[in-house]
């Protein structure tokens, strides 16, 4: 189909002809993934399955980099409208599409921005943790259950696809459609699964026991260096909340020793009209 | 997906019209400034700021006059108020100003790790009580209307079974009152935060909470994007291009990314009662709502009650807010059922007159 394209849009033959195949491209990455639980289980699958991951990213990241460096095309625009604009042109959003959002957002959320030299050995000695290794199992296991939803909908896809060749006919949008639904329909299906809600719960508990350990950790090292710990900046919040309650308590109580003054000048005021 | 396979002159007509919006998404995005996408750009003065809550008053529009006595809007902690006023021709906010609501709204800002402490019983009996408190001596009245969106329906409904003496009507939208009632919706793209936060230990909400003081804004964006799995593959392609060929629609596209962006952290106190007690156990229609050492409860809702709800809302599935009717004091109860999702109630162009025309008359007769 591209060579039929006016040569004068290289760039979005290119684009379309990417955007054509993307769906295409998914079917084998998500076979991968639903293939690494068979090929081991524990350590090894979830290695396998974090492997296919990050390659695929990376590739995205490769292509996008050289995208938007060889100077056809710039990335101009601010705020959020440069957020959205990287985001149309980043093929790898089918990654996070399908549920795992949220799991990119758990990693995200605890391992936070990392500065060059604070706590470098903290964070090397975290990840040889049992609990940096139960989050890369649940993560792994999670993408799992979500590649073999993704696997099933391509099944289906095909099989209607070859039982109604006529829909090929109606255009690649058409086509797109209604894999969309197939996808959206399966994907939904799976979220209510005892697999699925069981994974993202082990996920969210391996993230929230990676990040309670990392901060166990870093306490450590504040103490020794003598700079307060967010322990003990929690106990003040919780002392000033407490105080600002019993401010807001007494205030209250001085308030209403003064309302029987003020009362006559109120009722006369809603009386007025006005409301 | 074979080229070969599909008729060739449509795949050249797409390609052609794929180019176009393509040129057309690139360079308007490029053009576009952040504050050319304003979200709740209504005119408005902060009449009382506290902590990091601030109550305004919005402006009277020109040659509007005032035809109702106060009326406070009040959002939860999940999302912005925002929402209500998102673009000038799709705001709840300018539709009741244009028919002279004199509106106030509460903004709870964004709250930080040093708000961690915050119970639901602070937000109901501290901030909200003491918005109440200063609406009614500006107005000089004894009692507002309370207008409650979503999270901030169960504020409105809490404070109003708890100073029913305050508060002159009740109108909720998008509330979930039993919030096991996903469990009737046949629907299954209904419901699934309900289904995700039982499925979680009240240990596993504990070690969250700990675990970040608050309950993370990133953590429910990422739940309610699971809601609609392959919407996040096709709204940056597919549906942008759409918007693409209209200034004005990509602003609105604009403006809803924005909001979405725009979520402020749950403080951690509160969001354990609202994951464990409301969501988990449903103890508000079972009148085990304790706040400030009293049991709430909603047989104390005696003022006039408006209920708007979203047919096909599957963040709080219609059974979830329908339920209100069978708990509360009041024979002047009234429902309006609208087409459409969550936030459609605000953002959809059919939804614009029904809610305002819905709300302004059925407030219109309570004056």
């Amino acid at each position: 189909m591209a060579e039929k394209q006016p040569p004068t849009f290289p760039l979005y033959d290119a684009w379309l002809k990417a955007q054509s195949e993307l769906i295409e491209a998914q079917r084998p990455f998500w076979d991968q993934m639903a293939g690494a639980m068979t090929a081991g289980a524990g350590d090894a699958g979830a290695a396998t399955a974090a492997d296919i991951w990050e390659n695929a990213g990376g590739q995205a990241r490769e292509w996008a980099s050289r995208f938007f460096k060889d100077g056809r095309f710039e990335l101009k625009g601010e705020g959020i409208a440069q957020e959205t604009l990287q985001k149309m042109l980043d093929p790898s959003q089918f990654l996070y599409a399908g549920s795992d959002e949220i799991n990119r957002t758990i990693q995200k959320l605890v391992e936070g921005p990392e500065f060059a030299d604070i706590g470098i050995l903290e964070r090397q000695a975290l990840k040889a943790t049992q609990e940096w290794l139960a989050l890369r199992e649940a993560s792994a296991a999670y993408r799992i259950v979500v590649a073999n939803a993704w696997t099933r909908a391509f099944q289906l896809f095909s099989k209607e696809m070859a039982d109604n060749p006529a829909l090929w006919k109606e255009g690649l949008r058409a086509v797109t459609n209604r894999w969309l639904e197939i996808a959206n329909d399966e994907l939904i299906a799976t979220q209510r699964t005892d697999d699925f809600l069981e994974a993202q719960r082990k996920l969210l508990r391996a993230g929230v026991d990676y990040r309670i350990r990392e901060r166990e950790m870093v306490e450590v090292w504040c103490e020794t260096h003598s700079i307060p710990t967010r322990t003990e900046v929690d106990d003040l919040h919780e002392t000033v909340y407490r105080l600002r309650r019993e401010m807001r308590d007494l205030k209250k109580q001085v308030d209403a020793l003064k309302t029987p003054a003020r009362k006559p000048a109120r009722k006369k005021a809603a009386r007025s009209g006005e409301g | 997906m074979s080229d070969s396979k599909t008729d060739e002159s449509i795949a050249v007509k797409e390609a052609l019209e794929f180019s176009a919006a393509m040129t057309r998404s690139v360079d308007a995005l490029s053009r576009i400034k952040d504050d050319d996408v304003d979200v709740g750009a209504t005119p408005k003065r902060c009449v009382l700021k506290q902590d990091k809550v601030t109550l305004h008053h919005y402006d009277r529009l020109d040659g509007v006059a005032t035809e109702t006595a106060p009326v406070l809007i009040v959002y939860g902690l999940i999302g912005r108020y925002t929402m209500a006023d998102l673009q000038e021709d799709r705001s709840l906010v300018r539709n009741l100003l244009g028919r002279g609501v004199d509106l106030y709204v509460v903004d709870w800002g964004h709250p930080t790790r040093a708000d961690q402490n915050l119970t639901l019983d602070d937000y109901v009996d501290w901030y909200l009580d003491d918005c109440v408190d200063h609406i009614c001596k500006a107005a000089g009245v004894d009692a507002v209307t309370l207008l409650g969106i979503c999270e901030g329906g169960v504020f409105s409904t809490l404070y109003a079974a708890r100073h029913p003496k305050k508060v002159k009507n009740l109108i909720l939208t998008i509330t979930p009152i039993d919030f096991h009632g996903d469990q009737r919706d046949d629907d299954q793209t209904h419901g699934f935060i309900n289904l995700w936060t039982r499925n979680l230990g009240n240990d596993d909400i504990d070690r969250l909470i700990d675990a970040f003081g608050n309950l993370p804004g990133e953590i429910m964006a990422s739940v309610f994007q699971m809601m609609t799995p392959v919407r996040t593959l096709t709204k940056y392609n597919l549906d942008l291009l759409d918007a693409a060929g209209d200034e004005k629609r990509l602003l609105n596209f604009l403006r809803m990314e924005k909001w979405l962006a725009d979520r402020p952290h749950h403080p951690g106190a509160a969001a354990r009662q609202w994951l464990v007690d409301f969501y988990k156990d449903n103890k508000l229609i079972k009148g085990e709502i304790v706040l400030s050492g009293e049991r709430v409860d909603l047989k104390n809702l005696k003022m006039p009650i408006l209920n708007i709800y979203a047919l096909q809302d599957h963040i709080i599935p219609p059974p979830c807010s329908t339920a209100l009717k069978d708990h509360v004091g009041t024979k002047d109860y009234t429902e309006l059922a609208l087409p459409g999702g969550h936030v459609g109630v605000y953002v959809s162009g059919k939804s614009q007159g029904i809610v305002g025309d819905g709300v302004f008359n059925w407030l219109i007769e309570r004056q």
